[in-house]
């Protein structure tokens, strides 16, 4: 379909090569939703990775209650997208919300913010809400892999007189590399996949600030009733997917090795 | 006491993340049961003073999400019926049956599975038009389906694998044929893993947007997430009755996700996530 000029209500679709690949080529506003997607996952890939860590590192302590908080964890899993984005709005809202309340009351700020509907704001806050997503995934699959560290190198680490720091970095970090390296592949993925969060938080806006490809393929097909043109957005979206899930694929033969 | 004072502070810690996690969900709950006054107030409180129901009553009866209720959960019912049925014979077969290009179809399913949706919805889309499926439930059914199969044969996959060979054998040489020794010997054992399967089919379609969105435009074939958002598009709702829409929504899911905890985390180890 990338191949042709293909618009609904329009004429027959037509061949036309690799034309609607040179036009978006040229695209500025193609070009956007590439920088806009590159930041989206970058800063959720990275956040929802640090505090899964960190999450993970407390829930696996010696502590009473570890199930419950693995299965508490785990549940912003079963929410609907929907719900949670509107919830998020909710929370957000310039007027009545609470944040914009609450950090009015405590003196941070003197006007209320408009976390979703400034261009400066809307992708940090759009972030914000999918690594709240996204965490709990990252929780349950490091909490996994913590599980296989042998407890014999920690007693070891700590009759060398090792720092808590040190025995993280040279115990626990080389056990987790792969897990690592598979949830960051994986989330990277599905965030640059992921329509519905974004869609739903922003619709792309203001003014396109956080237009991602996903939203764009959407615009073009559903929007423009452009099937051509949001194909070939697809189809580039795809390629560069395809190379990240190769390295996904051997990353997993390897293990099974 | 060094130790004492650490576990605090790790608890100290949880609790702050709890609350973070939380408070969206405790503060869609409390919005959703206290009058607009209350809602709009120039200074909310933590704690709501009067609880109202109004906003349920409200969107059940007067906004027709009963309706909606309903196509939901026929949606999900049917999509968790059709992908587990699928893939219970698709796992078994990889799983146990020796073909040609298996490696590659085992490949291929994890390679669907990881390729996104919306790179796929508008062929899908396209193909339903022509087979006249846009807009029906079941339309959306296929689609809510396709979505859900290759995870469902991943997970069923890895439960099969765990069975050992030897048992459905011993029933072979019992003079049971293959199909008698998978309904009677196989399928029995692989529970655990059915119902692992059937709540992630059913949840992942509880909680669709995109195909409903893409698929469904009638307003009486609407599904649950689909009717808050064009609900929502509208600007006249109020935040208390978009807040009670969202409890409706997610009671369902909780309330299956709370019973059968334990599945879930077994299901997790398979890389369930998607999203």
């Amino acid at each position: 379909m990338s191949f042709y000029s293909y618009e609904l209500g329009g004429l027959q679709p037509q061949f036309t090569g690799l034309q609607n690949y040179f036009r978006i080529w040229k695209d500025p506003v193609f070009w956007l939703a590439v920088r806009n997607t590159i930041v989206w996952v970058a800063g959720s890939v990275s956040g929802q990775l640090l505090i899964g860590m960190a999450l993970a590192l407390l829930i696996n302590r010696q502590i009473r209650g570890r199930a419950f908080f693995r299965g508490v964890f785990f549940f912003p899993w079963v929410v609907p997208i929907v719900v949670t984005a509107f919830t998020w709005r909710w929370l957000y809202n310039e007027q009545y919300g609470i944040i914009n309340h609450t950090l009015m009351s405590i003196g941070i700020i003197k006007h209320p913010l408009f976390f979703l509907s400034s261009t400066e704001l809307a992708m940090a806050s759009a972030t914000l809400v999918n690594i709240w997503i996204g965490t709990p995934f990252a929780v349950v699959m490091i909490l996994a892999a913590l599980q296989t560290v042998p407890y014999v190198q920690y007693e070891a680490a700590r009759v060398d007189g090792a720092s808590a720091l040190l025995e993280f970095w040279h115990v626990t970090l080389p056990h987790l590399s792969r897990i690592i390296g598979i949830l960051v592949l994986l989330r990277t993925i599905w965030i640059t996949n992921n329509f519905a969060t974004m869609w739903l938080l922003t619709r792309g806006g203001p003014s396109q600030a956080t237009e991602t490809l996903p939203i764009q393929v959407y615009l073009r097909a559903f929007g423009a009733r452009n099937f051509g043109d949001a194909s070939s957005v697809a189809a580039v979206m795809f390629l560069m997917l395809i190379a990240l899930i190769m390295i996904y694929l051997k990353l997993l033969k390897v293990e099974k090795e | 006491m060094g130790r004492h004072v650490n576990s605090y502070v790790t608890y100290l810690l949880l609790l702050v993340f709890f609350v973070g996690f939380f408070f969206p969900f405790y503060w869609m709950a409390v919005t959703s049961i206290r009058p607009d006054r209350e809602i709009y107030a120039l200074f909310p409180s933590w704690i709501p003073k009067d609880v109202t129901f109004e906003h349920f009553k409200t969107i059940w009866f007067e906004y027709g999400f009963s309706i909606y209720f309903k196509n939901s959960l026929i949606n999900a019912f049917f999509t968790m019926g059709f992908a587990t049925s699928i893939s219970i014979f698709g796992a078994y077969a990889i799983a146990r049956l020796r073909f040609r290009g298996k490696t590659t179809f085992d490949r291929l399913i994890l390679f669907v599975y990881l390729v996104p949706v919306i790179i796929v919805i508008v062929p899908f889309f396209l193909t339903l038009s022509k087979l006249g499926l846009n807009n029906t439930r079941f339309g959306l059914i296929i689609g809510c389906t396709c979505y859900c199969l290759p995870f469902s044969l991943w997970l069923l996959k890895g439960f099969l694998r765990e069975i050992p060979e030897a048992i459905e054998e011993a029933a072979m040489v019992d003079g049971a044929t293959r199909m008698q020794a998978f309904f009677r010997v196989i399928l029995p054992l692989s529970t655990p893993g059915v119902i692992a399967t059937s709540l992630f089919s059913f949840i992942l379609a509880w909680n669709d947007y995109l195909f409903a969105l893409v698929i469904i435009d009638r307003e009486e074939l609407k599904t649950l997430p689909l009717a808050i958002a064009s609900f929502a598009a509208g600007h006249d709702v109020s935040d208390g009755i978009l807040m009670a829409a969202g409890v409706i929504t997610v009671a369902p899911a909780a309330v299956l996700y709370l019973l059968l905890q334990r599945y879930f985390v077994s299901g997790l180890s398979a890389g369930a996530v998607k999203g």
